[in-house]
């Protein structure tokens, strides 16, 4: 009875995982056959082969689309970290007057979509220069309230004697950040560094809206670029680019599966 | 953990007295990267958006005549715009519900202790590692009309040769379905975390006393992850209101702009048309919206969140 049970389950399991993967494991699929076989229905094919990516390598600037997006999420990881973590310092560890007025004014950033400030950050952009550019597709999010309210959450946990024992052996304010409270909080920065790399590398409508030329194009927008080309369509080399595309990503989620588990339920529960 | 060792002492190091930072020192400096990128970026262009919608622009995007209300008054009497209201309200509701029911459906079969339950962990989770640019896609093969498998099923199945991205129903629930496969990567690993921290002891004690696993579902699971359950829905209507990229490539908005939704609308307003001041109405109008659901938010998770 309780094996027949194990039974269902199992099969259950494999079958929603086999509908939930589909389209992903179609998409694999897809980008490994001949467009001619596609195109004629022969999915059941077996003339596997890895010629599409060959080809999307050679005849579309997807590998350039994703220099560009490694370059410019990197920059924002880095420039987050920085930014995100000196203000989270200053709420977490120091005294100051206005601090609650000014971490509200931090926090109500979050309720503004930024969908609704590109027309004016688009013009912004254009003032300085910027346009289809690395600057201008990273500066703008050298910063996150998101970012600064949970390292702040994480930098609270720290414990009150770490502070007074770094006082006690003249550390310095940076060297206490550096030294004591980035150690301490690491699972908190591994996710939230994994968490900004993998929300800008996936960023679609800023990019839309301020790249022009294939020279700083990044990948999401450039899978728009080579789907609407006229001349594009070559099934098994437009699977091929968007797998290329996602895999990054995917195997970011894969291995840091735990991180993403337990920071972003610090938002929701607290178990 | 920090070992004592790591940080050594030098030999010299005599205890400080607390000090008194001088000004230059002060919490200033480690906020002002931050506020100078958050006053450019997130400040001023709310405060811009709001100035332009109460204006008439020109075609560059100035201010050219004041108008007051004028542009809400506009687009709250276009048809078109209230037919993309109305259409993302439904696509909203459609998918936050989605997504949730798949998310709770997947979360309790992971949750089984079972052999090879991190396989199907990670299977479940996969889609957040989809973008969704990638994700659309992918979809866009499975809807193609000659190749795409959902196409040729309908088709054996007897709705003879559908276009499915060209019929207004169709769009929608072409959009509805691939959204909800996007979101409930997110959603899964919120709830499996959830629902792992319930006391295996409350389905044992369950299980004794003979209540079904239905009954389990309702009077035990679920009353222990709502605030988990309700963190997912707020972020899932936030997010369900910005749906962007899979009406860019997907659909365009379109057949009959069923599916040009209230962020596409203002970006085809404003980049499309050039009008900035019925966009910035538009974005207003959105923000609005956001603003309630995340204040919504904010007030019932306070408690959960503040740490101190």
């Amino acid at each position: 009875m309780k094996y027949a049970k194990r039974t269902i389950h199992y099969v259950l399991l494999i079958l929603i995982a086999l509908l939930v993967m589909a389209p992903l494991l179609l998409g694999i699929w897809a980008s490994l056959l001949p467009t001619t076989d596609i195109v004629a229905g022969h999915f059941n094919s077996l003339n596997i082969s890895l010629n599409n990516y060959v080809a999307a390598i050679q005849t579309t600037p997807v590998v350039l689309y994703m220099w560009n997006s490694l370059v410019i999420s990197s920059l924002i990881m880095v420039g987050q970290l920085i930014f995100c973590t000196l203000a989270a310092y200053a709420f977490a560890f120091l005294q100051f007057r206005f601090k609650n007025g000014i971490f509200f004014a931090f926090l109500i950033t979050m309720m503004l979509p930024f969908e609704a400030q590109i027309i004016p950050n688009f013009q912004t952009v254009r003032a300085l220069g910027w346009l289809d550019s690395y600057p201008g597709l990273t500066i703008p999010f050298f910063t996150s309230a998101f970012g600064v309210f949970m390292l702040r959450q994480a930098f609270l946990q720290v414990p009150r004697e770490l502070k007074e024992y770094s006082d006690l052996i003249g550390l310095g304010r940076l060297q206490f950040l550096t030294r004591i409270v980035l150690p301490y909080t690491r699972s908190t920065i591994i996710t939230f560094v994994l968490y900004t790399f993998l929300t800008h590398w996936n960023a679609y409508l800023w990019p839309l809206i301020t790249t022009f030329s294939d020279a700083h194009r990044p990948t999401q927008v450039g899978l728009k670029q080579l789907q609407s080309e006229d001349t594009f369509n070559n099934w098994g080399v437009i699977m091929a680019t968007a797998i290329m595309v996602l895999l990054p990503t995917l195997l970011i989620l894969i291995i840091g599966q735990r991180y993403f588990r337990k920071g972003l339920n610090a938002g929701g529960v607290k178990g | 953990m920090v070992s004592h060792n790591e940080t050594a002492v030098p030999a010299t190091a005599t205890p400080t007295p607390a000090k008194r930072h001088p000004w230059w020192r002060s919490a200033f400096w480690f906020l002002l990267p931050s506020l100078v990128i958050m006053t450019v970026f997130t400040y001023y262009p709310m405060v811009m958006t709001v100035f332009n919608s109460l204006f008439a622009t020109n075609l560059t995007g100035a201010a050219a005549k004041f108008v007051g209300f004028g542009n809400y008054v506009t687009i709250f009497s276009d048809p078109l715009f209230f037919k993309s209201l109305t259409n993302t309200f439904i696509f909203v509701a459609c998918d936050s519900v989605g997504v949730i029911l798949l998310a709770l459906l997947l979360a309790r079969l992971a949750t089984a202790r079972i052999r090879g339950a991190g396989f199907f962990r990670t299977a479940f989770a996969s889609t957040m590692g989809v973008s969704a640019a990638a994700a659309s896609i992918l979809w866009i093969f499975l809807f193609n009309p000659s190749v795409g498998l959902i196409s040729i099923g309908l088709k054996q199945l007897g709705f003879g040769n559908v276009n499915i991205l060209t019929d207004p129903t169709g769009a929608m629930i072409a959009v509805i379905l691939s959204s909800i496969w996007m979101g409930s990567g997110f959603a899964f690993l919120n709830l499996l975390g959830a629902l792992q921290s319930v006391p295996q002891d409350y389905y044992d004690v369950a299980s004794l006393a003979g209540w079904s696993s239905w009954r389990q579902t309702w009077k035990i699971t679920i009353p222990m992850v709502s605030p988990t359950l309700f963190f997912l829905i707020v972020v899932e209507v936030i997010g369900a209101f910005k749906t962007f990229t899979q009406i860019d490539l997907i659909t365009g908005g379109g057949p009959d702009n069923t599916t040009n939704f209230i962020a596409y609308k203002v970006y085809q307003d404003a980049f499309n048309y050039r009008n900035i001041g019925i966009a910035s109405a538009e974005a207003i109008v959105l923000t609005v919206i956001i603003a309630v659901a995340t204040w919504i938010q904010f007030r019932y998770t306070e408690r959960k969140v503040y740490y101190q």
